[in-house]
């Protein structure tokens, strides 16, 4: 059923593009070029990646441990500076934006982290109302309790969306790591998001609750016409929930596909000693 | 066969060393002196404590009235001292954690004026206060919230900076502000540790509001004072049991209080 939605909305894709926005140029949610970052110490890491990822597109980022995957997350939205970059990100140039703007920029992207990250004291509600931050002043997003009518009922929602609306009152630090990820995702969604990047949002959960999850990302991703990129270990989940998948490799882009153009065998290579390919 | 030495029971101390710690022996035994370690006067003094001790039982409860008075005054200077001296502990404990201060000034500013608080002993600032407003109960407040900031300021810095990060990361990446992420995130995680401190300080305070007035600043110690002075053993018995009562009943409180937060 997933692939079948997932071609479906390629092809619409595709044809959104054909027919042109109102915009002249196709506008793509992030461009990232020539992005290079080294590590003192370690060496370079990303040396000169370009990466386009089209409007609606889910893409998945393969590589193996250590080939600068969550590097190449963390620098598109500076919470890594990187040593050079012209990054274009929702239509903002990333790299001139001073500190006011970019805080702007990075409530307008959801990222869920392999670890949940959520405050683990506080009720689930109040984890989910913290998405609010950037779009709230003073107290508001402060916990469940100071937040406004409106802001508790949205954030009811996107526990609703995620299935848990009835988790809402416990604290997060009960609840299983399949439902601490998706108050995780609800967070994101109550910042209202136009992207939704994730670092192995799934690396931490069991096969059957992480393509749970997976399948309540990407159904997300398409229900809210999101851009999703994602990190993953898990060559089926970048097969099955992505319509593109891109492999880092050597501190540059190996691979850059439609996923249905791919096969796992293709992208085992990526993982091995010679893959010049 | 691998050839290798046991390592020796006791390693023979070099000659430098040797000196240190004869050195340090010979300090040692001239503080016993200086401190007039005595174990004739000591033998001597055991039955005139059991003659002091004696002649407070039975313990005059007489004047009970006043002397729960005074107990109660002597609790509150300690409540309100900690109380404000935990708020601005608080305050002071942001910029003193290195994780979340603004700014390095303000991180060697804050931890300078924690340091301060806490490296002066409790009668020196009760003897300024008294010296600065008055004689009475305002001037040992202002010792406990002093004595407070400087115990509490140190330990809620400590436990902002060993919260755990992942939460404060997500929020940043989400566009909150610090003063969200402290209020959000750093806070609730460090609360169990903060309210911890906090009945720490209130015992500690507790404990120093009553000898505060031997040096006129407020609470009970003037009133024991005094009836030692005037040679009241018994009414000196029955503060020093009231004093041991509000002791134990604030520990226990406190303790109560702690296993329910943990
Ligand atoms: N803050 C840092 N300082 C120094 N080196 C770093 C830092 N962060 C990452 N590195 C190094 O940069 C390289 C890339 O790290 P990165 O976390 O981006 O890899 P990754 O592809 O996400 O790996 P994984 O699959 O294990 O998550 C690693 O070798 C890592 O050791
Ligand atoms: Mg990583």
């Amino acid at each position: 059923m997933t692939e079948a939605v997932l071609l479906g909305e390629t092809e619409k894709r595709i044809d959104m593009e054909a027919s042109g926005d109102v915009k002249s140029s196709p506008e793509l949610p992030l461009r990232i070029s020539g992005m290079h970052k080294r590590y003192p110490g370690r060496g370079v890491v990303l040396d000169g990646v370009n990466l386009e990822v089209g409007k609606r597109e889910a893409v998945a980022l393969i590589g193996s441990n250590g080939s600068g995957k969550s590097t190449l997350l963390r620098c598109s939205l500076r919470l890594i500076e990187p040593d050079e970059s012209d990054t274009i990100f929702l239509g903002e140039k990333v790299q001139t934006l001073g500190r006011r703007d970019l805080r702007a920029l990075r409530a307008k992207v959801g990222f869920v982290f392999q670890k949940h990250n959520l405050v683990l004291r506080s009720s689930v509600l109040t984890n989910v109302v913290h998405g609010s931050f950037a779009r709230t002043w003073g107290v508001k997003a402060w916990n469940q309790a100071t937040a406004p009518k409106g802001i508790r009922e949205e954030a009811m929602y996107c526990l609703d969306r995620v299935g848990l609306a009835h988790l809402s009152a416990s604290r997060a630090d009960r609840l299983s790591g399949g439902e601490s990820q998706r108050v995780a995702i609800a967070r994101a969604l109550m910042q209202k998001p136009k992207f939704l990047m994730a670092d192995e949002p799934v690396a931490s959960l069991d096969p059957r609750v992480g393509d749970e999850v997976m399948d309540l990302l990407l159904g997300l991703t398409r229900q809210e016409d999101l851009t999703l990129l994602y990190v993953s270990h898990n060559l089926d989940h970048a097969l099955n929930y992505a319509d593109r998948i891109v492999g880092l490799s050597d501190h540059q882009i190996k691979i850059d596909a439609p996923a249905t153009s791919l096969s796992k065998s293709m992208l085992r290579g990526l993982y091995g000693g010679g893959n010049d390919d | 066969m691998t050839d290798f030495s046991v390592q020796k029971r006791v390693e023979t101390p070099g000659v430098f060393r040797s000196i240190l710690y004869i050195l340090c022996l010979l300090f040692f035994l001239w503080s016993c002196n200086g401190a007039e370690l005595s174990l004739l006067e000591l033998i001597e003094g055991i039955p005139h404590m059991g003659r002091v001790a004696g002649e407070m039982t039975p313990p005059d409860v007489s004047r009970a009235g006043f002397v729960g008075k005074a107990m109660l005054v002597t609790f509150q200077m300690a409540l309100v001292g900690t109380v404000f001296g935990v708020m601005f502990s608080f305050l002071l404990a942001i910029p003193a954690a290195r994780s979340q201060t603004p700014s390095r000034t303000l991180y060697y500013v804050s931890r300078f004026i924690i340091s301060f608080c806490r490296s002066v002993p409790d009668l020196v600032w009760a003897i300024f206060f008294v010296a600065s407003v008055g004689l009475g109960a305002f001037a040992g407040t202002l010792t406990i919230m002093v004595d407070t900031v400087g115990f509490c300021g140190r330990f809620f810095a400590e436990s902002m900076e060993e919260v755990e990060k992942g939460p404060q990361e997500a929020l940043s990446t989400m566009g909150a502000s610090r003063m969200s992420i402290i209020t959000s995130a750093v806070v609730p995680s460090a609360m169990p540790s903060f309210v911890n401190t906090s009945l720490f300080a209130l015992e500690k305070a507790v404990r120093s509001s009553v000898v505060l007035g031997l040096v006129g600043a407020g609470g009970i110690g003037i009133e024991l004072k005094v009836a030692m002075d005037l040679f009241q053993y018994q009414q000196a018995g029955a503060i020093i049991l009231s004093i041991f009562l509000l002791v134990i009943c604030v520990e226990q409180i406190s303790s109560c209080i702690r296993r329910r937060i943990m």
